[in-house]
Parts: structure tokens; sequence; C-alpha cells
């Protein structure tokens, strides 16, 4: 036996182990001899018993990690939205006898994390229309028992939905607040709450004798709502089939609201100075023009002309048209009879704009869209038009003239700060050959026919974000965050990362080679817009003769053109694309997965397309068909969908726009049958749990 | 105390680390279509879960019948066999009954008049719910029509219990060694 004093006892086993939890073992000094060889026996025997604890504990502790890891991945393995499921392309160009395009229960097609949560279809209280003395001035309630109960009036066109959704749509003592949508159907209009998502409620519906009821926009409060009565037939923005007889009328009305039950109309204006197609509209306050001390804010009206040959003015400008309306919403008083409605109804128009051909390409110049959002960066009030072959344009409206400027002279035809196409729109500087704002197109690549056939050009639709994007969040999204957007959009070291984005899609009437893209331009700085990503709906389209073609395209009828969109709020953006159905795609992480051609591959925005050697990609996530109430066996003879106008190409499912609710749901018009609440998985928000009561329901009547 | 802080940390963490699995999941209703085309199916294979509802739509213009031998028995007149007739355009649907599709792959055939098949397959999951689940809403709940499924939960449930117990008593092991330890040194430095 060695009887050389013991240096410290420490077991090799578990001196290691200890360490690495920074905690030091205790060591045992030597005793005397007698004791030495008692002890050491003793202290032998408890270092084994120490290594078998410590072995037995690894052991436990291991079984525990195993099971763990097991049981997370048998989770993973059961959710069907985890990516797994088969993909199944719902995009069909021909009808043969594996496709018709008027099959409804044949297009029950969603990727498996999509859901009907509701649906409504339109029908108010039972009757097609309303008794003769509320025709063209006001609507009627709604009888909430007859909901998806009667035939069903169809014709849908634009939503837009308004409320205090991060309150939880509570409606206030003063009668503020609550979720509202608003669905325009060519002779109507409709008021659904929304409040809850699970069990919309019709409201109300407002009947007009004249037709093109096809925009409907509302005010912040929910008072007032803005409709067009479009006259328009035009080559670009054509009917169908060309066959309705009633096409409209050039005319705007002004619904007051403030009853959702009882939509009373309040002013109308006949022969504006042009048939809109489309307007938004903006309130300012502490304005310095108003006309008249009483008025505390300002009604703005930005009509989209949709006759590209008018020339108003004798100065040559078509396109964006600006309206002031002296004393705004104080002038349209529900309680003053139609004299005095006549008397104090006004319309001025105060502005204008339009493309200067220098910047166009060369291409056609038709405005299609607009739509007024707040830069979240720059705090500009900026209207974001879709100006066909012109591209997406940018226009400073923070402060409107204090004057009129009906030929739109100047305001705002100097105040545009951003546009984007796809070829250089100048000869130097940003949009010039060698700048970031273009994608090195040439013009014909970019507009008319031969850019159509490569998905560019013809641009029908924009929306910019209404905030900013980093890595999949926003600024209201819980924290943590991704390290790499630091403490917000005003890091000094990540605030970079912050984007914010606009995207722009063409609409087309047919297109042999394509459906169009969807393009994501960064317009964090409005004055240096940039492509950094595209999209088109994945997978290959078939021809007649069975042979596969690289893109899917659009035989006729608009088919499976992209045509309104919205944005969510964590990078995900919402898009119809009429008998293709609701898609959402992601485009949160772009900004992560654009590879920069700058030597150490960091991000160059001040040098745009220049600078980016690969875009980032749109990811898609998932699509939903609206087919009907999926509880109902045969939907299009009990609900009685009309197919007979072919105001919706003859097909259904034929979607017009749709909105995202920010609790997590898509609100879908379909053109035939009517509105959809869907939900996203990937958008659920346990703060705002709304599952579908529809199939209990269902069970019941069963 | 250091010895303690280290016991706590690892006592904590085990337990979060054991949090981390699901006590349960859950699942609502879901209707999943197989549309059958003139020439193929769409889908031709389908994930669903215990309690979903399978709906195949004939969109052709012929007649066909769709069965699944529930019991494999080659025939196609058992209990919860599926057999049905189509015309163009008619549909049938069959549940997935929690008390009798167990977890499992299944083939659906697609007969037409001529006695061409397609098949397609059902990949069905066990429905795993425990009312009051922890975790929250899952998509697709309706929380008033969940089922229990007790044989598929119960493997859940054992290795949620085997990870747990383990882990615990892994941990309290270390524990103890740490506190003997302890105990032993005090006695040797009185």
């Amino acid at each position: 036996m060695d009887n050389r004093p013991l240096g410290p006892i420490v077991s090799k086993s578990t001196k290691g182990w200890f360490e690495q939890w920074g905690v030091s073992p205790r060591v045992h000094w030597p005793w005397p001899m007698g004791v030495e060889m008692r002890r050491e026996s003793l202290v032998s025997d408890e270092i084994a018993a120490d290594k078998m604890v410590v072995a037995a504990a690894l052991t436990l502790l291991m079984i525990s990690a195993v099971s763990v890891i097991v049981l997370l991945s048998t989770d993973e393995a059961g959710n069907p939205a985890s990516g797994d499921w088969e993909w199944v392309d719902p995009i069909t160009e021909v009808e043969d006898d594996n496709h018709s395009h008027t099959d409804l229960l044949a297009h029950r097609l969603a990727t498996p994390n999509m859901q009907l949560i509701d649906y409504h279809n339109l029908n108010c209280d039972g009757e097609m229309f309303p008794p003769t003395d509320l025709d063209n001035t006001a609507g009627r309630p709604c009888d909430p028992e007859m909901k998806n109960m009667a035939p069903t009036p169809g014709d849908n066109s634009e939503v837009i939905i308004e409320g205090n959704f991060h309150e939880g749509c509570v409606i206030h003592g003063d009668g503020t607040g609550g979720c509202f949508a608003y669905v325009a159907a060519y002779n109507q209009f409709h008021i659904l709450d929304i409040s809850e998502p699970n069990d919309i409620r019709m409201l109300s519906t407002y009947y007009a004798e004249i037709a093109r009821i096809i925009d409907v926009k509302v005010t912040d409060d929910n008072n007032w709502v803005l409709i067009n009565h479009e006259l328009t037939n035009s080559e670009l923005d054509p009917i169908p089939n060309d066959d309705d007889a009633n096409s409209g009328t050039n005319r705007l009305d002004v619904i007051y609201v403030g009853d959702k039950t009882s939509p009373i109309k309040v002013a109308e204006w006949n022969n504006p100075p042009a048939g809109f197609h489309n307007q938004d509209i903006h309130v300012y306050c502490d304005w310095d023009g108003i006309t008249n001390p009483d008025e505390e804010c300002s009604l703005f009206l930005f009509g989209a002309d949709p006759y590209p040959e008018i020339v108003a003015g004798g100065l040559g400008y078509k396109g964006t048209q600006i309206f002031y309306v002296p004393l705004g919403f104080e002038s349209w008083l529900p309680t003053q009879n139609d004299e005095q409605q006549n008397s104090s109804r006004e319309i001025l128009r105060w502005g204008g704009y339009t493309p200067d051909p220098d910047t166009t390409c060369g291409g056609t110049v038709f405005n299609h869209d607009n739509v007024i959002s707040k830069h979240p960066i720059t705090g500009q009030v900026l209207l974001y038009v879709a100006y066909w072959d012109a591209g997406l344009r940018i226009v400073d409206v923070s402060d409107p003239a204090t004057i009129a400027d009906p030929f739109g002279i100047s305001w705002p035809q100097d105040d545009e700060v951003g546009r984007w196409l796809g070829c250089p729109s100048a000869d130097d500087g940003w949009y010039g050959p060698d700048g970031g704002g273009h994608a090195n197109m040439t013009a014909n690549q970019w507009g008319g026919s031969s850019g159509a056939a490569n998905g560019n050009g013809w641009i029908h639709y924009v929306v910019p974000y209404d905030h900013l994007i980093c890595s999949g969040i926003w600024e209201g999204s819980a924290e943590p965050w991704p390290e790499q957007c630091g403490t917000g959009p005003s890091d000094a070291t990540y605030g970079v990362n912050w984007r914010h984005y606009t995207l722009i899609a063409p609409e087309y009437g047919s297109n042999d080679n394509h459906t169009g893209f969807v393009r994501t331009i960064d317009t964090t700085d409005p004055t240096k817009p940039f492509l950094v990503s595209e999209w088109k709906l994945p997978g290959n389209g078939i021809r007649a003769n069975g042979s596969a073609h690289g893109n899917h395209f659009i035989p006729n009828m608009y088919i499976y053109s992209p045509h309104n969109g919205d944005t969510g709020l964590d990078g995900h953006v919402y898009w119809t694309h009429y008998h293709g159905g609701a898609w959402v795609t992601d485009h949160g992480r772009i900004w992560d997965e654009i590879v920069w051609n700058t030597p150490d591959g960091t991000p160059a925005p001040e040098l745009g397309w220049q600078a980016i050697a690969s875009l980032a990609e749109t990811h898609t996530m998932g699509y939903y068909l609206p087919s009907g109430p999926i509880w109902m066996d045969d939907p299009k003879g009990d609900l009685e969908y009309d197919m007979a106008d072919c105001w919706a190409s003859c097909m259904i499912p034929f979607n017009w726009g749709l909105q995202f609710d920010p609790r997590g749901f898509i609100v879908i018009s379909e053109m035939v049958s009517g509105v959809y609440v869907v939900q996203m998985e990937e958008d659920y928000d346990p703060q705002n749990d709304f599952p579908p009561i529809w199939n209990a329901e269902a069970a019941v009547e069963e | 105390m250091a010895s303690g802080r280290f016991g706590t940390l690892l006592f904590v963490s085990i337990l979060l680390l054991s949090g981390v699995a699901p006590l349960a999941s859950a699942h609502g209703a879901n209707t999943i279509w197989i549309i059958a085309r003139g020439t193929y199916l769409q889908p031709d294979e389908i994930d669903a879960i215990q309690n979903d509802t399978v709906e195949v739509h004939n969109s052709a213009e012929l007649n066909r019948t769709v069965r699944v031998d529930f019991d494999g028995d080659g025939l196609y007149n058992g209990t919860h066999d599926v057999h049905c007739n189509l015309n163009s355009s008619e549909f049938c649907s069959f549940w997935l009954d929690p008390a009798n599709w167990t977890a499992g792959q299944w083939e659906v055939e697609i007969i037409e008049e001529n006695g061409s098949t397609m098949y397609a397959t059902i990949n069905i999951q066990a429905d795993i719910h425990v009312t009051g689940n922890p975790l929250g809403y899952q998509f697709g709940i309706n929380d008033d029509e969940e089922i229990e499924v007790e044989g598929g939960a119960s493997s859940q449930n054992w290795l949620q219990l085997v990870a747990i117990t383990s882990g615990l008593g892994g941990a309290l092991l270390l524990v103890n060694l740490m506190n003997n330890r302890n105990d032993s040194l005090g006695r040797e430095e009185e």
C-alpha cells in the first residue's frame, strides 16, 4: 500500500462534470496512518458510491431528455401544417373532363393551415330587393335569422374593414367602437358586424337602382361611407362579358352609417370629372386652407380615373384627381332634406397628378387604384398609386395646397417622391441606368403586351405595409425579438434591418405566358424605392394539348390574374387571384435573404438594385378557395348562387378582394357567393381566440 | 451554497425541460376533401386526424363507386366499411369516428364503371386531447367537439410520465449527493 500522504482526492469522473457547472468538489486531506487506512477504505467506498449515484442520475437525466425529444417530435409530426402535407396545385387553366370552372364543389381546395371560420351569403332579410320607397335613398336592417337561409344576391366586389380591433372591438358608451366590414355589390353595399369573426352578422343592406357600386371606402370613425357608381366599360377595364345593360353612371355617393342598421344617403355628386373605378378618402385636420372657420377637419377624395382617354382641363393630364369637400362631413347631415343637401354639397377639384411622360418608358398610363398611407418613418401622408405601365408612383399629399390647383399644375404634380418601374425611367440618378430604382429591363421587357408576357407592367394594385418589418416581426410583436432587430427601428446598429415594403401587382384579362408577378418594393426610403423580391403563382401551367408550361397563365376572362391584396402583421401578405382563390405569402425575412454583391455581403440599400446579386424569395404560405359553406351539401343550389350574369366571368369562385383583420383573420369577398372569414394557422393569436362554431352548429342540426 | 444553487438550477432546468413537452394536444373536426377528377385525384394522399370527416367529390361526368375496406376482409359489407355510389357531381363523406378509426394508413378506392380504379391514401393520426390543455388553443379545435381517445393519448402520457419522473429522479439524486458531501465535509471540519 502506498503510505504516502494522500493528496487531495478528487474523482476524475466527477471533477470535470462539477467544473463545468462552476462548482468545486470538496477535497479530503490526510489523517494519521492508523485512521488513514480505514478512512481510505471508507473514502474509496464513498467515491464508488458517488460514482454510482452520479451515473444513475445522469442516466435518468438522459432518459428524461430523450423522452422530451420524442414527445416534441411526435407532436410536430401530428401537426398537419408542419409542412409535410402534399402540395396540391389549385390552378387549372383548361377546362376538360378533369376540371370545370363552374363546379363549385370541385374547388374545395385549401392548404391544411387554412380554416373557414365563418361565411355569410349576404342576403339581408330574405328579400332580394328593398321596398321601393327605400330604393336609392336608404338601406334596410337585416334579420339575423336569415343568415345563409335565403337566395344569394351576389355580384360582390371590394371589401373594406374598419374598427377598434386593438380594443377587442368593444363598443363604448358613446357609441364609438366596434368592428365592421363593408362590401360593395354592384347595386348594393352591405354592412356586417365582424366583432366576432366566428359569428359575423349582417346589419344592413343599401340598394341603389343605379349600378356599378364597385368600390367602397369608410372613414376611420365608421360613420361615413363613400361609394362610386362607375360608368365605364373601357378597353382596359371592361365588364367581362360586356353584356350588362346596367353599366352604371358617373356618380359618387356619401352614405351616413352612424346607425349601422339604417344607412342613409346624404349626398351625391353627379358627373364628377371622371367615372371613378376606385377612390380613397382622407381627412386632414389643422389644414390651413379651410374655407370655413367652423371646419375642424377637411375632407379630401383621391379618385382614380379609369379613362386614359380623358384630357382634363385642356392640359393633357389624366389619372389621379383630387377633390376637396368644403365643410366636409359637416355639410352632410342626415337631417337635411334634399333641397338643403343640394345646396350644401359641393366638390371642388383641388389638384391632380399624372406621371411625367418622360418617366413612363412609353407604356400605357392608366391610374387604377389609389391607397393613402402614412409612412412609418418619414411621417408623410403618401398616395401610393398603381399606374399600369407607369408602375408604382408615390406622391406626397401631406400638405394640400391652400389654393385650388384644379389642373394639377403643381399640387401634387410636383410632389412625386418616388416611383418604381422595371425599366430605367430617367437618364441618370436613382432611376437612371446605373441607379438602383429599376430592374434593368428594357421598355419592351417591362411594358405593353411584350412586358405582360413576362409578367411585368400593367400595375393594377399597390398596397404599402402600415408598419416596418424585421425578420418576421413588427414593432407590436412580443419580445424577445431576434438579435438582428436590436431594440427597434431606432437602434443605432440594427435599425437598418427594419424595412418598409410596398406590394405591387398587375392585372391581365388574358396572358398566355404568365399570371403576373406580385413584387415587393423596398420603400423604407420612399425617395429611393427598389425591388427586393417577386413572386408568382407556384407551379406549372398545362396547355390544352396537355403539355406543361413554365408558368401558370390566363387563357381568358382574368381567370388567374392577381387582383386586390392587403398586408398583415409579421410580413404576411394576402392577395386574391380571381378564380385562383386567396393566397398568403411571407415577406417577413426578405431583408435577411437578399444576397448582396457588396464585397463583404453587407446590405447596401443606398445602391438598391445595383447591389443585389440575388433577390430574396417570397415564401408561399397557403391558399384558400372559397367554395360555399362547407357544411352544406349543395350550397350552389340551396343558396341559389347566380351564375347567369357572368359579372364574375361565369366562374365560381371568383375572388375580388380581401382584408386582413389584425386579430388574425382574412375577410374575403367572393363575387358570386358572399363573404368568407378564414384563418391561417400562422396568424392565430391566442388573445383573439375565435374558433369556428359552424361545425358545432351543423352537428346539432344533424 | 454552491451545491444548493447547483441543485436548484438543475431542478428548475429539468422542470422547464419537461414543461416544454405539451401535456396534450387537441384537435377539432375538420373536413378534408378528395376531389375525384376525370383522370386523377386531388389530392391522392391526405393527412387526417381522428374525428375529421373525409369527403370524396366526384367531379367527372361518369358514375363511380367509393369504398374503403375498413376491416380488411376483402369484402365491403362491414359495419365500418365505406361503400357509396356516386353520380356525376355527387359526393359522399365518412366520419373518422375515433371509436373505430385508429391511427394508421387506409386506402380509398374510387372505381369507375369500366372497372378502372384510382387509389387515395388517408394517413390517420390519433386525436389526442386532455380537456383544459395548458398550452391553450390549437388550430382547428372546437372545444365542444373534442373527444378523448385513450389509446392515442396513452403513449404520449406514458412518455411524459417517464420524462418527468426520470428528470426529477436524476435531479434529486444529484441534489442528494451534494447535500451528503456537504454534511460529510461539515463533520470532518468539526
